[in-house]
């Protein structure tokens, strides 16, 4: 019977010091990353029948868990996916609506507004060289602030195609982690324990690749975990990962002219690519700014860029120069003066192509080399005629663009306000995503923390439970002297 | 009762510090602007509204620039009419008196050189410019209008020029107009019309009509011939010409006058509407310093509780009490 003592001993100080060792990792690990507190859980012995009763048997440790909740844990990588598709988009837009920033500065507006002044102000003297080459200047501006907001927007481009290309060899390498991790959680917990710390491993590895796109994991049939991309297919599967790749596709059907972005497919699909499925996450945030907000602003200023062009152009040709125009007999002036052309003259080169109207924008060779080919009056011969200079100066407020709806500058306006509005929202977006994600973490937290003072309330059990058991024994082993004693 | 671990608490302290240190940052850099606006997205439809308001306020500029231009032709051209005026009516003071056969071809001949003097000056005031610019050239602005022969070189077309947003007013009175007696237009007229694709800019130069109408220039010509001739019934015929051609240009005086008010309360309008946008611009990008130094104030008292509540939460721990 004593034996039975010391058994039972044995197994409440067994079990009191793996407690305490837990707690020890516990506390050990308080502050390390992803680290799940765990919990020994304890379960009576084995009961015995002994005539007519069922006599306890001490303590067994059932099993050592880490305390997880996997809908938490999904919800908290769902909410780090937001977050961080806020967050780029936050970035990127901030660097896109900078280019049209011209709260302090000068841009375009302002700038297509002095240009068009200046043409007024060629109206009330259209005699004076010195407005004339006012007129070009301003003009060369127009032509310069396009062609900022032209590069700027493609070395948004460029840093989003560069960005995406390292996120992608990120979430390779992730995913490989994942797929090793898998393996060793197998091997480990074929025995029926738990792998409490790989298992907190693959998660951070998870909430790390959550921020990239929006990610589903499950167990498939044979107990495989699997990862996959939301709306596009599994990345990881038990220990197999697939790799990502990323290259320049070119769009069927698409009329816009390639500039080599990046897309992403699975490295053995090269023909499959699926960045447009990505809704989410870094990922999401970089493909949408630049295929959404990139290439509209393009499309917006190359309309703007083509408008301006044609619609200057085609009244300025109609004007004469101010230059001596030969007339014929019959009193009509003549195209050209010397072979020079003194009417029919473009302001600005004609554009070859609508979609680079914005790159390719510049002022005609004849305007350049000299600005009495700035044509201001209708008629040859009279230089104090004004009327060409009026009629473009009057292209500022003309309904030209989108087939005669709306001005210049309403059309800007309106793209400028738009990128505000996105940014704006993804600001206000990304304080509410990360309200939500702050309020998931510490939903983990609480459940999956380390808390100090729990632990050493814990330590102190542990230690009572330990002492009382070594008395447990100490007694048996009296009780064992006793009983020696009565002997001879 | 729910759990609280260490995390759980450092995050949520570093939440609620950096939402607060962010807030205080913003209101510093409102406060340090003074702007309310410091990119498009701190109020998208505000900056828009904005670009529009400023636009307007650069053309405004522009306009009045422009009104003064026109306001200097208009004034100068004015000056030259009202000296006009004087001196067609001493010329025809002379031609009334000569107009009976009281005096001698002496006294004619003394008489026909005063005309011819007045009639040189009359051919200087119409030569008249402002800087290389003719007045009554119409828009051949570097031609000059009239020669020896008081032969008009110039052409009958407006100078038109916007004022204010589609108002447009001409600058200038072609010498066909003015010195001409044959029909008399009115300088309101021959507006352009501003549409590109309309007639106006289709339309061919205008054609010189071939016959000459009498120009003031031919009246003196022909009282100061009338006068070497001693032909007082020439003299009477002439009066009725002289008195029109004072008319009209009395009249186009009028006329200028009356474009001059237009300018006068363009210029008004333009400047009550400057004001009004200025107000709009203001309250669109100006930060009330009252409401940011106050919202600092608040912000800055939250930070510091924050901090006070996270050391409180920081720095106790069961371990202090347990021995």
């Amino acid at each position: 019977m004593s034996g039975d003592l010391l058994n039972i001993g044995k197994s409440g100080l067994f079990t009191a010091k793996q407690s305490m060792s837990t707690t020890s990792h516990n506390i050990a690990n308080a502050n390390t990353e992803g680290f799940s507190r765990q919990e020994v859980r304890t379960e009576t012995g084995t009961a015995i029948q002994e005539g007519d009763y069922v006599i306890g048997r001490g303590v067994e440790i059932q099993s050592i868990r880490r305390q997880h909740d996997e809908l938490i844990e999904k919800k908290l990588n769902n909410s780090i996916t937001a977050d961080k598709y806020n967050e780029e988009r936050t970035n990127q837009l901030d660097q896109v609506e900078e280019i049209f920033n011209e709260i302090n500065s000068d841009g375009m507006n302002k700038i297509l507004n002095r240009f068009f002044n200046s043409m007024r102000e060629l109206a009330n003297q259209p005699d004076n060289q010195a407005v004339r080459s006012v007129v070009k200047e301003n003009a060369n501006i127009v032509v310069g602030d396009f062609h900022r907001i032209q590069d700027n927007l493609d070395n948004n481009r460029n840093s989003i195609n560069k960005k995406i290309n390292l996120t992608t060899q990120e979430i390779n390498s992730l995913a490989s982690t994942i797929a090793t991790l898998n393996k060793e959680i197998n091997i480990q917990e074929v025995t029926g324990g738990m792998a409490n710390d790989l298992r907190d491993q693959r998660d951070i590895a998870l909430r790390k690749l959550s921020e990239f796109f929006p990610l589903q994991t499950y167990s498939d049939s044979e107990g495989q975990f699997v990862v996959s991309i939301e709306g596009v297919g599994s990345i990881v599967s038990g220990g197999l990962a697939q790799q990502l790749a990323v290259g320049s596709v070119v769009k069927e059907g698409s009329s816009s002219v390639d500039k080599g972005n990046a897309e992403i497919f699975f490295a053995n699909r090269p023909s499959h690519a699926f960045s447009d499925k990505i809704k989410n996450g870094t990922l999401g945030a970089l493909l949408k700014t630049r295929n959404d907000e990139i290439e509209g602003l393009e499309k917006q200023l190359n309309d703007l860029a083509h408008g301006l062009v044609l619609s200057t152009n085609a009244i300025h040709r109609r004007g004469f120069a101010n230059h001596p125009v030969p007339i014929d007999a019959l009193g009509n002036p003549l195209p050209n003066n010397a072979q020079k052309k003194v009417t029919g003259i473009n302001f600005f080169k004609e554009p070859l192509d609508l979609t680079r109207a914005a790159e390719y924008i510049d002022i005609s060779d004849e305007v350049k080399e000299d600005v009495n080919n700035i044509a201001a009056g209708l008629e040859a011969n009279k230089p104090g005629d004004n009327r060409i200079a009026i009629a473009i100066s009057k292209l500022q407020h003309e309904k030209v663009l989108d087939s005669g709806t709306t001005t210049f500058e309403e059309q800007y306006l309106k793209s400028v306000g738009n990128i505000g509005l996105q940014a704006g929202k993804a600001k206000i977006d990304g304080e509410q995503s990360a309200g939500i994600l702050a309020q998931a973490k510490s939903f983990k937290e609480r459940l999956s923390g380390v808390s100090l003072d729990e632990e050493a309330a814990n330590m102190v059990r542990y230690q009572n439970a330990y002492e009382a058991s070594a008395k447990v024994i100490k007694a048996s082993d009296e009780m064992f002297k006793a009983v020696m004693s009565l002997l001879p | 009762m729910s759990r609280v671990s260490e995390n759980s608490s450092v995050s949520s302290i570093n939440y609620a510090l950096g939402k607060s240190k962010g807030k205080v940052e913003e209101l510093q850099l409102k406060g340090s602007t003074l702007k309310r606006l410091t990119k498009p997205s701190d109020d998208p439809l505000g900056n828009v509204e904005l670009m529009a308001v400023r636009s307007q306020k650069v053309d405004a500029e522009q306009y009045l620039r422009n009104l003064n231009f026109a306001k200097t032709q208009l004034s100068y051209t004015e000056n030259i009419l009202e000296e006009m005026t004087d001196i067609l009516v001493t010329a025809k003071e002379l031609a009334i008196g000569q107009a009976s056969s009281i005096y001698s071809p002496d006294v004619r001949l003394a008489v026909s050189k005063e005309i011819h003097q007045i009639r040189n000056q009359v051919l200087g005031l119409a030569n008249k410019r402002i800087g290389n610019r003719y007045l009554f050239s119409g828009q051949k602005v570097l031609t000059r209008p009239f020669d020896e022969s008081g032969h008009y070189n110039g052409d009958q077309n407006k100078i038109n020029i916007e004022i204010n947003k589609d108002i447009f007013i001409p600058i200038n009175l072609s010498g066909r107009d003015l010195f001409f007696c044959d029909e008399k237009k009115s300088i309101e007229s021959g507006q352009l019309n501003l549409s590109p694709t309309s007639d106006d800019l289709q339309r061919t130069p205008a054609a010189e009509s071939g016959e000459v109408p009498m120009s003031i220039f031919d009246e003196l010509f022909a009282l100061e011939n009338a006068l070497l001739n001693d032909n007082p019934k020439i003299i009477q015929g002439l009066l009725e010409n002289l008195d029109s051609s004072i008319e009209r240009v009395v009249t186009f005086r009028t006329e200028i006058g009356a474009l001059t008010n237009t300018i006068a309360n363009t210029e008004t309008n333009i400047e009550k509407s400057n004001l009004v946008n200025e107000a709009h611009k203001s309250r669109i990008e100006d930060a009330d310093v009252s409401v940011i130094m106050g919202d600092l104030q608040k912000e800055q008292a939250i930070l510091k509780a924050t901090y006070k509540a996270s050391s409180n939460l920081m720095n106790t721990s069961l371990m202090d009490f347990l021995r």
